[in-house]
């Protein structure tokens, strides 16, 4: 198959365009393993992301995660329109976290914390240069005091270093909101943050570019 | 929310550039997927049935009755029924479809179940956490039993003569 030259030979970039998803979807479901792994890699991080945002615990992160991917696995064939693969992705996550949390209030009481459990610092670098830690320190700081919706957002919005339509689409699917809506409340958590970083005198400290 | 639409505009790119790329970074090291959950994932690519039909789990104990509330206590003993259907019209009209009664067994879960229409039948099942595929055989009234099945996510596939075989929607045994 003249298709099948892409699933093989030398590694490749996974742009994150459109027509590169209709492309390895195409190819996943002729059975090519190396453009299904292309699929997982690109969009793993904005499924753990979401995973993590209903609060699952880690474990239960990884079902609902592993759920997400196998459901994608059994509708391979019936997905006509690969446009509309990072909303159904989303979609999908979300209904996989919901049920998974929906089980374990009946044998766990609710606990409103772990919604945010999630929210610890990152693992310091040992090999992080002084400064930069100690600035990134703070960013993290004055971060963690945004409104937890901010922090939610932002961590979903920013996950992928070059957020795109695609990505939008697929969060907007997953927290059950308008894309068009994403884009401004980004901006005003973006904003909210630098008053929180002028007030500090930080953002001195950032890099201009 | 409405009043999303209506607020100031999205600063342009380039004024969020200096905290994006920094506050990026650290959103990437606190939320990165473990390696071995996009792992398992890549792998799962091998767990894909083709030319076989869809079975969706349409009722789940579990998690349609909502009003009862199920103690933890009761929740380890009492028996979870799980029924899967093939959606739309079926070539004899007769729904296509598996009951299944889930009670535990230890650390393992015991599978009870019943094929419609009730017919002898090779029930395989397969399990996400691993490659091992498992053969029980269900009577001439369509029932199977299978012992000592490990919690994690699961499917069953029916074999039926002259046509495409089942396979029902992945559910995650607790």
């Amino acid at each position: 198959m003249s298709e099948r030259h892409a699933g093989a030979g030398s590694p490749q970039p996974v742009p994150a365009v459109r027509h590169d998803i209709a492309h390895q979807l195409r190819l996943a479901a002729s059975g090519d393993q190396l453009a299904w792994n292309n699929l997982v890699d690109r969009f793993s991080p904005l499924l753990w992301s979401i995973c993590r945002h209903f609060g699952l615990s880690p474990a239960d992160a990884a079902d609902a995660f592993q759920l997400t991917w196998l459901r994608l696995l059994e509708h391979l064939d019936t997905i006509h329109d690969p446009a509309r693969l990072p909303g159904w992705l989303g979609t999908t996550c979300r209904r996989e976290c919901l049920g998974l949390l929906r089980r374990n209030k009946r044998v766990r009481p609710t606990d409103d914390d772990r919604l945010l459990d999630h929210f610890g610092g990152p693992s310091a670098s040992a090999d992080q240069p002084a400064l930069i830690a100690d600035r990134n320190a703070r960013l993290w700081r004055e971060f963690g005091r945004l409104d937890v919706r901010c922090q939610e957002i932002l961590r979903l919005l920013l996950i992928e270093p070059d957020g795109d339509r695609v990505s939008y689409q697929l969060v907007a699917a997953a927290l059950d909101m308008p894309v068009g809506s994403l884009g401004p409340i980004r901006g005003r958590c973006l904003a909210k943050l630098r008053g929180l970083l002028d007030a500090e005198g930080i953002s001195d400290g950032l890099p201009d570019s | 929310m409405d009043d999303e639409h209506t607020g100031p505009e999205t600063p342009a790119a380039g004024a969020d550039d200096p905290l994006l790329a920094p506050l990026g970074d650290l959103i990437r090291a606190a939320d990165a997927p473990p390696a071995a959950a996009a792992e398992l994932a890549k792998q799962s690519f091998g767990l894909r049935q083709v030319d076989t039909e869809l079975a969706a789990l349409v009722a789940d104990s579990a998690v349609d009755v909502v009003g009862t509330a199920v103690r933890a206590g009761k929740e380890a003993t009492a028996p979870r029924l799980l029924t899967f259907e093939v959606a739309g019209p079926t070539e004899t009209d007769e729904p296509q479809a598996v009951e299944v009664e889930v009670s535990p067994s230890g650390r393992y879960r015991r599978l009870l179940g019943q094929l419609q229409p009730p017919a002898a039948a090779r029930v395989e099942v397969r399990q996400a956490a691993g490659d091992a595929v498992r053969q029980v055989d269900a009577d001439d009234q369509g029932r199977f039993v299978v012992e000592a099945v490990g919690v994690g996510l699961m499917r069953l596939t029916w074999q039926r003569p002259g046509r495409n075989a089942i396979t029902t929607a992945w559910v995650r045994l607790d």
